[in-house]
């Protein structure tokens, strides 16, 4: 799929700049200006995430990024293209913040369909949607129709759409919304695997530990502008401490080295009893009743990650 | 193609699932054959056909209009309400793409709909029409004059360009002439007319000829009929007796006498002519009674058979079918401009307007037709009528004749107006709203619900 020139590896997948958009009334007038004139850019091969609070922005810079929306100023441009370019888009994935899908089609000829506007051929598109539904874990729910899905399903058949035609950027807006712990952490994981496979991911959320997980550069917006934008490491990173982890110690040894502490560091350490992530406790307490079920119903959380997607996947070019 | 083909596919999945097209179905199919059997007929053959064809699948197409006329608004404004054009216009599909694939999606139904109806309706046509309980005189009149397609063929008034210009002059000189003489338009079909009227009338114990040129590409082993209809003397209803006499190269029939009542059309089988391709055709009236004038228009006309009753049949459903995905291309374009309630509203008075349109434009005429000066038109009827003229044009090409009334009668809905029907309302017209359409999507940001 290289319909439009890729750009080089030193060229962004996207760059925006000075981008506004204003929303106006019937009669014209300025009505809301929900992206003030932002810049950023986003690197071949990496995964970054827009973050801002409800009304921050995120979608309206994502919709522009699609071409559903025109910017009022500045220049977008996206895998080296105008947005609107039908190029661009044989190339793109999009999941979008609610799942708008036709509820009379079932799971599988929602992907079918989906595949055939990108003109996939029957036997690549079989293949994908199987492999898809597999991953999404719907494979059980192939035959219902998308209008019945649960909120957590009907986003996993948002996934797979996203994914039917291997796209080299995919854009997630609040992919995590309305899904389980365990339908979060498979997204999470399809976002490492993507990213790992070379693909370019621009995920928007509200959800901060989900992007903490999977990001490697962040925005922030608030109000239609970028408050803060880098490397998530290096924006997290408290430089003028540390955090140091051990087994627990005797008490009386463990005095002792606090004493030592206080001394060599001038202050007094904080000492905590380090707790399990609530997600992950989740996480092993459903794995371990899953190995105890025979049959779930609705989505099987299991899927692995399409081989089309792993087979197909390219090094950043 | 696939993409488009799977827009279309979609849009049919939709209203199937709907049950749209089950509830219409079943609609429709007891309009067809339910109706008819509500509408009491003259008892004969003819009746019958008209009860059935004209008003029984004429239903049947205004419920098929409306239904279109809904689908198709909804088509593309309802996936922008609902924001399901964002998962598909995200993907490599251009906004021609999705116009057509929803076009055709409407295409496909409305060709399983209107197929469905029509098959019902020509089975019990033939069924009704069959061999057997009817008078044999009667089903023999009703298979040369009612099942059959015949094109009519006028007598050739050619030469009467110089009584019009005699007219026209008479009618700018008269003070009291039936309409505006600056308006040359109506000063010439008033003139026209008048001179058409001299030509058809026939003083009484005289006769008059006239010569009519079949087409050329005709059966010649199938005989002519002659159908005409006589205009009321003011003062008698009494049938007038005359005969005619028909001559096609040396080959001259014998008289045939007719007593024809006003205000009725008569059909004539004529006794039996070798034609030759493009030999034309004298018909001669020899008046013995009270005077006599043709009806302008539909007076005298030769009919010549052109083909069957099937075959004319599935040209008038062809006719119905292009008018139908006409407005379907017409509802997907304004869903495109437009929410779909005013989408809807905007398609619907569209249709309407054309409805209208040979309407609009025989009231003002028809307002002069009854002698003196035309009254002086206000303000306001001047501005109408001037808008009026103005869309006329537009709007003519989309006007159908009655092509079920033709049907019904024997007339023959002829290719060529089967095939013009097709190319402006679906190459011309059908191509400009695409255009449109498309030159709208790619414009508007289909990111937003629109309220």
């Amino acid at each position: 799929m290289t319909d439009s020139p890729a750009p080089s590896a030193s060229s962004p997948v996207i760059r925006a700049e000075g981008l506004e958009k204003t929303f106006r009334d019937f009669w014209k007038r300025p009505k809301v200006r929900a992206v003030r004139g932002i810049g950023f850019e986003v690197r071949p091969g990496e995964v970054f995430g827009l973050l801002g609070p409800n009304g921050s922005g995120k979608s309206t810079t994502i919709k522009m990024i699609l071409g559903l929306l025109h910017p009022t100023a500045g220049s977008l441009s996206v895998l080296g293209q105008p947005p609107r370019d039908v190029a661009v888009k044989r190339r793109l994935g999009y999941l979008p913040e609610e799942s708008y899908l036709y509820p009379y089609l079932t799971a599988e000829e929602t992907l079918h369909f989906y595949g055939k506007l990108f003109d996939l051929s029957p036997q690549d598109r079989r293949t994908r949607v199987d492999q898809l539904l597999d991953m999404v874990g719907l494979t059980q729910a192939r035959h219902r129709h998308v209008g019945e899905f649960s909120k957590g399903m009907a986003r996993r058949i948002g996934l797979a759409q996203a994914l039917i035609n291997d796209p080299d950027l995919v854009i997630l807006d609040e992919p995590t919304s309305g899904l389980d712990p365990l339908g979060g952490r498979q997204v999470k994981d399809v976002i490492l695997a993507l990213a790992r496979r070379g693909k370019t991911v621009l995920v928007s959320s509200h959800l901060l530990a989900d992007m903490e997980d999977v990001c490697d550069r962040i925005a922030i917006l608030f109000n239609g502008q970028i408050q803060a934008t880098g490397p998530i490491g290096s924006l997290l990173e408290q430089s003028d401490q540390i955090q140091i982890r051990f087994p627990r110690p005797a008490e009386d040894r463990l005095a002792a080295v606090l004493a030592e502490l206080k001394r060599a560091a001038g202050g007094d350490p904080e000492v905590r009893q380090p707790r399990m992530n609530l997600e992950q406790f989740f996480l092993d307490t459903v794995a371990r009743a899953r190995e105890s079920a025979t049959e779930v119903s609705g989505a099987a959380p299991d899927g692995k990650l399409a081989r089309f997607l792993e087979h197909t996947a390219k090094e950043p070019e | 193609m696939r993409a488009v083909a799977a827009i279309a596919r979609v849009s049919l999945q939709g209203a199937l699932r709907s049950r749209l097209v089950v509830a219409m179905l079943g609609l429709l199919l007891l309009t067809v054959v339910v109706l008819p059997a509500t509408i009491r007929g003259d008892g004969t053959l003819a009746g019958y056909t008209q009860v059935q064809i004209r008003y029984g699948l004429g239903a049947a197409g205004m419920i098929l209009t409306v239904m279109t006329l809904w689908a198709a608004a909804a088509a593309v404004s309802l996936d922008v309400e609902t924001r399901r054009v964002q998962t598909v216009v995200t993907k490599p599909v251009g906004p021609f793409t999705l116009w057509l694939g929803k076009w055709l999606g409407l295409c496909v139904m409305n060709a399983v709909l209107l197929a469905a109806c029509g098959a019902v309706v020509f089975a019990m046509f033939l069924w009704k029409t069959r061999e057997g309980p009817w008078d044999p005189d009667e089903a023999r009149d009703f298979r040369e004059h009612v099942r059959v397609a015949r094109i009519p063929v006028s007598p050739d008034l050619a030469h009467l360009d110089r009584r019009i210009a005699e007219e026209e002059e008479a009618i700018r000189r008269d003070p009291e002439a039936p309409v505006d003489v600056r308006d040359a338009r109506a000063v010439r079909e008033v003139a026209r007319q008048r001179a058409v009227a001299r030509e058809l009338f026939v003083a009484p114990d005289s006769e008059k000829s006239w010569r009519f040129e079949p087409p050329r590409r005709i059966r010649t082993d199938r005989p002519l009929v002659l159908r005409f209809r006589l205009a009321a003397a003011r003062m008698s209803m009494e049938p007038v007796e005359g005969a005619f006499r028909v001559q096609a190269g040396p080959q001259t029939t014998d008289l045939i006498p007719v007593a024809a009542p006003p205000n009725r059309t008569t059909t004539l089988t004529l006794p039996p002519l070798s034609l030759a391709p493009g030999q034309p055709v004298t018909v001669t009236f020899v008046n013995r009674d009270q005077p006599a004038v043709f009806s302008a228009g539909e007076g005298l006309r030769l009919g010549v058979y052109e083909t069957s009753f099937a075959v004319n049949y599935g040209r008038a459903l062809l006719m119905m079918y292009v008018r139908l995905v006409f407005i379907a291309a017409l509802g997907v374009t304004a869903g495109a401009l437009f929410s779909f309630p005013v989408a809807a509203f905007v398609t619907g008075c569209l249709v309407f307007f054309v409805a209208m349109t040979a309407f609009v434009r025989t009231t003002p005429d028809a307002a002069h037709s009854h002698g003196g000066p035309p009254p002086e038109a206000s303000p306001w009827e001047a501005f109408a009528n001037r808008v009026a003229g103005a869309i006329h044009p537009v709007f003519v090409p989309l006007t159908d004749p009655d092509y079920l009334e033709m049907v019904s009668t024997g007339e023959s809905v002829t290719w060529g107006l089967a095939l013009r029907s097709l190319g402006f309302k679906i190459g011309v017209y059908g191509g400009l709203l695409a255009l449109g359409a498309t030159a709208v999507l790619r414009r508007r940001e289909l990111g937003e619900a629109r309220a």
